[in-house]
């Protein structure tokens, strides 16, 4: 009962972390039609930024401190890929060089990684206090991400809501031609967008250091996870990507659990593969089709 | 005791398509620098370059597969690296810990890589583009973990030693079978892009790629042939991941990272994707310059890969020989062959066929009560409608009164929430628009699905092999080698609306359902295009269904007349009756006839 | 005054229109008439930068906008509302309404309260519906909604493609005396349409194009004949 207590915490845990991720991924994809893959490079990245720079405990102010550099300079750095993404995709009839300037803004950050801590892949301390469950005591970060989560879902909508911008953002997603002769500055958004999304992956990446393993070489799994939470729970679709994200986190937990950690991976290419088969647009279907 | 067996005579032999001149010589030239490096490093000896330039050439193999995939068929693998991986490792395993004689272990191998391959573009059947690029970056990171799974059956902990055997045996000089081997099948595979861009197999796969739709209308299955195209690339990667085993004699999980299936992707995008030479150059810049001449800045290879694809996106996305084709075209300013293609002779050359009327159905389509919905908006509300054999049949109505979703209806793609549509004396409500294409239901699009890096012939024979033969076969045998000259690009708006009819009436259809086919053309090309359907009714007995804006021409041409208004065919007659309806001139100018 | 010379556009190859030539005066409705597929939506989207121009000028005051992207020539001033009523469904009819004043500078922009409550006093219907998601109106509101939205943009020249569509006869002349009271605002509006009767009562000027080209054009006192103006429209399918 204990075990599967804690199978279900770290399951949902580790679950809002690829929701996080997922609706970044959704955000710069409701915005542009981009999926990023460098996404998992600034999750790692941000650990990394933990390893170094970061105290041991949130008790400590300079641990804020970092967080906010940390955030600053990935949504900056994400902006700046954004606008190096969409730069070709506006000029050219190609509209799929995306896909390879991702890529290669990935494995760029991923060398520049690479060439500073190796391949070796670090680990930090979690520095949230941990908390009682059923007589045991489980990690903070996972409370952290999981309250995160619901934050980010809170803040985004109203974002979107309240704020003429959010509106904007949320029009684009709706219909590109509509909002561009209503006057919205569609490159301007969409580099928001990037920004928004790098942020939220780097506070992801910070908070839940302890949880994941930091090494360049794990960036594009946890993009394969964002991708497949997303598909599954519906591209485009946040609510659905948050549902996904945590069924996936347990889902995937209890395959560690039972088959151990090199049936992850194969359990996901199963799931998405199964999925894309039997129901590309997700379970929880998307919001809306975009008008492009 | 030998027996000899004959092909019957009247079975025609299966040819090998002509390449086409200009891959020919591209595929000769790509294949002697192959060989010349080859060559060159053998002579001199030097084991450390004879290595690598045996692995570029499997490189080579793997990223002209994967050339076919991008530039063929429009699809994206970040697996081909773990294709190869797989077929190796079978290879491998066959040889040293099944024992099994080498042609087996080869065959096994190749098998392996070809179901692995499969297995991950399986979504294909359902999805494309970028989705296929995401399982297949799944699949390329899983493998290392599936063969640690398996550790007991593969080794995994240790990676499994292939001892060598005869093929490292010398042939003449230093050059042994295995260098000869890998040599020939990287020509081979070079030949291979050439022919399959030479074949009409390359072409459906283009078009499966460019426009699914269109492909099926065509009585293509787009999700078959993107398989098919994965088919075709995993066996290279196949057969360079056999070659691997021979020429490293090692295999571990680790050997066959994402990493290597991204270096191929890149070796295809940065080199020039559908071109012959582009893969060649690309195994060149991204592999032998940085790990023969570069080696010192091993460590920063990757950004430098990264780097270069920015650069390649910004400044020359068709790839680098592509971006040099394009300059030398610049710099020599030829003469292109006027893109202008005359309907006259194919028109003058179609047979007249006499079908009496007895002998055809009178009624070829028939539409009842058909109902579909998007969301909250009903396109289509119990639409009723029938099409008389050999008539040219207009329907028109205003904006947004659910024309093209009938057409989409009558062709198959979309499915109808409710009514049923017989063709041709069959209820084919339930049927996919592949298989109403096969039955003769051919339609052309708004906007022509024509592709530019074809020649016109080239666009004209894209589709199913007719099993008829077309009436238009002949006539159009005739201009073959002319129009096989003219680059569909050069041709202007009008003319890729004739060449898209010409395709579709090479599958001897029995219903052309166009959209809009006027939409565009000048005052002089609707009078010419109105005289081709004329004839194409004549002469093969062809029924014609379109929707039209253009009301002048459908009251000149149309023998009869459907008008359609919020998802319902509201009126039906030939032009003069539906000439002096005062209900049709509301309807389309609001103006409310006063009598008197 | 907005100038449209010589101008040819289209979609990728195809060209729609042909060297046209197109005035329009602030405070006046221009109507244009054309059946389906004359090239009248396409005119809209060259000038309002949707489309490129392939051929000629577009001049907005001292400006040249040939090449000016939508977003750049929405913010100067010229606003186009799509056919079919493209509002953002999933947003609240208030949400699009404030969504207007996107195009706008920060100094021009007024206090939302009081552009809701105008917008809501010209078509109180959308009043009633404010806290709806605008995919739950009828077409006719969807309408009314777009056309405000881009009202509250300030707009100097306000295009509207076939705001009938779809809409019941008894609602069009609501939105019909919207573009009249902006155009005696001092707005210049052209009203794309293929119904004859309900907008010839609003407009200044009448333009008629078939083909991408234009037939016919003037005052709206030289079409009173509104059955020629239909045989004009549609060629031969009328006895003339």
């Amino acid at each position: 009962m204990q075990e599967l207590v804690i199978l279900l915490v770290r399951g949902i845990g580790t679950g809002a972390l690829f929701a996080l991720v997922a609706v970044s991924l959704n955000l710069i994809y409701n915005a542009s039609g981009v999926f990023n893959f460098a996404q998992g490079q600034f999750l790692i990245l941000a650990g990394v930024a933990a390893f170094f720079w970061s105290p041991s405990t949130i008790a400590d102010p300079m641990w804020w401190v970092v967080l906010i550099l940390v955030v600053v300079v990935i949504a900056a750095l994400a902006a700046l890929q954004g606008a190096l993404t969409l730069a070709p995709m506006r000029s050219s009839l190609d509209q799929h060089s995306w896909i390879i300037t991702t890529i290669a803004a990935s494995i760029i950050l991923g060398a520049i990684m690479l060439l500073t801590i190796g391949p070796r892949s670090i680990t930090v301390g979690d520095p949230f206090p941990t908390f009682p469950l059923v007589g045991t005591k489980a990690p903070g970060a996972y409370l952290a991400l999981i309250v995160f989560l619901v934050l980010v879902l809170f803040l985004l909508r109203w974002y979107q809501r309240r704020m003429l911008s959010g509106l904007a953002l949320n029009a684009l997603s709706q219909d590109v031609d509509a909002a561009r002769t209503a006057g919205v500055h569609t490159l301007r958004l969409q580099m928001l967008a990037f920004a928004i999304a790098g942020a939220i992956t780097a506070v992801a990446g910070y908070f839940g250091a302890s949880l994941i393993s930091i090494s360049e070489s794990q960036a594009l799994h946890y993009v394969i996870f964002g991708f497949t939470v997303a598909v599954v729970g519906g591209l485009g679709n946040n609510v659905g990507a948050v549902f996904a994200g945590l069924a996936f986190g347990v889902v995937l937990m209890s395959v560690s659990y039972f088959f151990g950690g090199d049936a992850e991976l194969p359990a996901t290419l199963l799931l998405i593969v199964a999925v894309l088969m039997l129901k590309p647009q997700g379970i929880f279907g998307r919001l809306h089709a975009r008008r492009v | 005791m030998t027996t000899i067996t004959t092909e019957p005579k009247s079975a025609p032999r299966k040819r090998l398509p002509r390449l086409r001149r200009a891959l020919s010589r591209e595929a000769l030239f790509s294949s002697l620098i192959v060989l010349l490096g080859v060559a060159a490093v053998t002579l001199s000896g030097d084991l450390y370059w004879r290595q690598l330039l045996l692995i570029a050439c499997l490189y080579l193999i793997a990223a002209n597969g994967l050339n076919l995939l991008r530039a063929q068929a429009e699809q994206m693998s970040f697996g081909q690296g773990a294709v190869m991986g797989v077929a190796a490792y079978v290879t491998a395993l066959a040889t040293s810990v099944w024992n099994l004689p080498g042609a087996v272990a080869v065959l096994l191998g190749l098998l392996g890589g070809m179901l692995a391959g499969l297995l991950m573009a399986l979504p294909a059947l359902r999805v494309q583009g970028y989705y296929l690029g995401f399982v297949t970056m799944a699949a390329a990171l899983a493998l290392p973990h599936i063969y640690f799974l398996l550790k007991d059956q593969t080794k995994a902990v240790t990676g499994v030693n292939v001892p060598p055997s005869w093929i490292h045996d010398a042939v003449f000089g230093n050059v042994t079978w295995l260098t000869l081997g890998v040599v020939l099948c990287a020509i081979g595979s070079i030949y291979l892009v050439a022919l399959v861009r030479s074949s009409r197999f390359g072409r459906r796969l283009k078009i499966a790629g460019v426009s699914p739709e269109a492909a099926a209308t065509l009585g293509l299955r787009p999700g078959t042939l993107r398989l098919e195209a994965f088919a075709v690339s995993s066996l290279c990667a196949s057969v360079a991941g056999v070659l691997y085993i021979g020429l490293i004699q090692y295999i571990a999980p680790g050997s066959f990272t994402l990493t290597l299936s991204i270096l191929l992707f890149f070796i295809v995008i940065i080199g020039g994707p559908g071109t012959i030479a582009g893969p060649l150059a690309g195994v060149v810049l991204l592999y032998l310059v940085p790990d023969g001449l570069l080696s010192s800045l091993l460590d920063y290879r990757l950004l430098v890969y990264g780097l270069i694809a920015f650069i390649v996106m910004f400044f020359i996305p068709d790839g680098i020989v592509g971006g040099v084709r394009r300059l030398i075209r610049r710099m020599r300013p030829h003469v292109a062959n006027s893109g202008v293609i005359s309907l006259e002779p194919v028109i003058e050359g179609m047979p007249r066929v006499e079908v009496s009327a007895s002998e055809r159905p009178d009624r070829l389509l028939r539409v009842e009560g058909v109902t579909k919905s998007f969301g909250k908006v009903q396109a289509l509300s119990g639409a009723t409608l029938e099409i008389g054999t050999g008539t040219l049949h207009a329907i028109v109505g205003p904006n947004g009164s659910g024309k093209t979703t009938l057409l989409n209806a009558i062709s198959g793609l979309i499915r109808p929430d409710s009514g049923t549509i017989e063709f041709a004396g069959r209820d084919v409500t339930r049927e996919s628009a592949t298989n109403r294409a096969r039955a003769g239901l051919a339609r052309t699009f708004q906007t022509p699905r024509v592709i530019p890096e074809f020649s016109v012939w080239e666009n004209i024979d894209c589709g199913r092999t007719p099993e008829a033969h077309a009436p238009i076969a002949d006539s159009l045998r005739e201009v073959r080698a002319q129009w096989d000259t003219i680059s569909a690009s050069t041709l202007p708006h009008g003319q890729r609306r004739f060449l898209e009819v010409l395709r579709v009436l090479n599958q001897s259809p029995k219903l052309l359902a166009l959209d809009e086919p006027a939409a565009g053309l000048s005052r002089s090309e609707r009078q010419e295009f109105v005289r081709l359907l004329r004839i194409v009714i004549e002469s093969t007995g062809a029924t014609v269904l379109m929707v039209e804006h253009d009301l002048d021409l459908v009251w000149s041409a149309a023998d009869v007349i459907s008008v359609v208004d919020g998802g319902r065919v509201i009126a039906h007659g030939t032009p003069s009756e539906l000439r002096h309806s005062p209900e049709i001139a509301h309807l389309f100018t609001g103006v409310t006839h006063v009598e008197g | 005054m907005l100038k449209v010379e010589d101008l040819s556009a289209g979609y990728g190859r195809m060209t729609v229109l042909r060297n046209l030539d197109l005035e329009v005066k602030p405070g006046e409705v221009t109507l244009i008439l054309g059946p389906n597929g004359a090239g009248k939506s396409t005119l809209l989207s060259a000038i309002s930068g949707l489309i490129p121009v392939q051929r000629g000028r577009v001049i907005v005051g001292d400006d040249d906008i040939s090449a000016w992207k939508a977003e750049r020539i929405a913010r100067r001033g010229v606003r186009h509302v799509m056919e079919g009523h493209r509002i953002f469904p999933e947003l609240t009819v208030e949400d699009n309404i404030r969504l207007g004043q996107i195009s706008l500078p920060a100094a021009r922009r007024r206090a939302e309260r009081t552009i809701l409550e105008e917008a809501f006093e010209v078509f109180p219907v959308l009043g009633e519906k404010r806290a709806l998601e605008a995919r739950n109106l009828s077409g006719g509101q969807q309408q009314m909604l777009a056309l405000v939205q881009a009202w509250v943009s300030q707009p100097e020249f306000l295009f509207c493609d076939e705001p009938s569509l779809g809409l019941a006869m008894s609602l069009i002349p609501e939105i019909l005396q919207f573009l009249r009271a902006r155009a005696d605002e001092g707005m210049g509006i052209v009203l794309v349409e293929q119904l004859i009767d309900q907008p010839l009562v609003v407009a200044d000027r009448v333009v008629v194009l078939r083909q991408g080209e234009i037939l016919a054009s003037g005052a709206v006192s030289d079409f009173q004949d509104r059955e020629a103006l239909a045989a004009l429209m549609l060629g031969t399918m009328i006895d003339r």
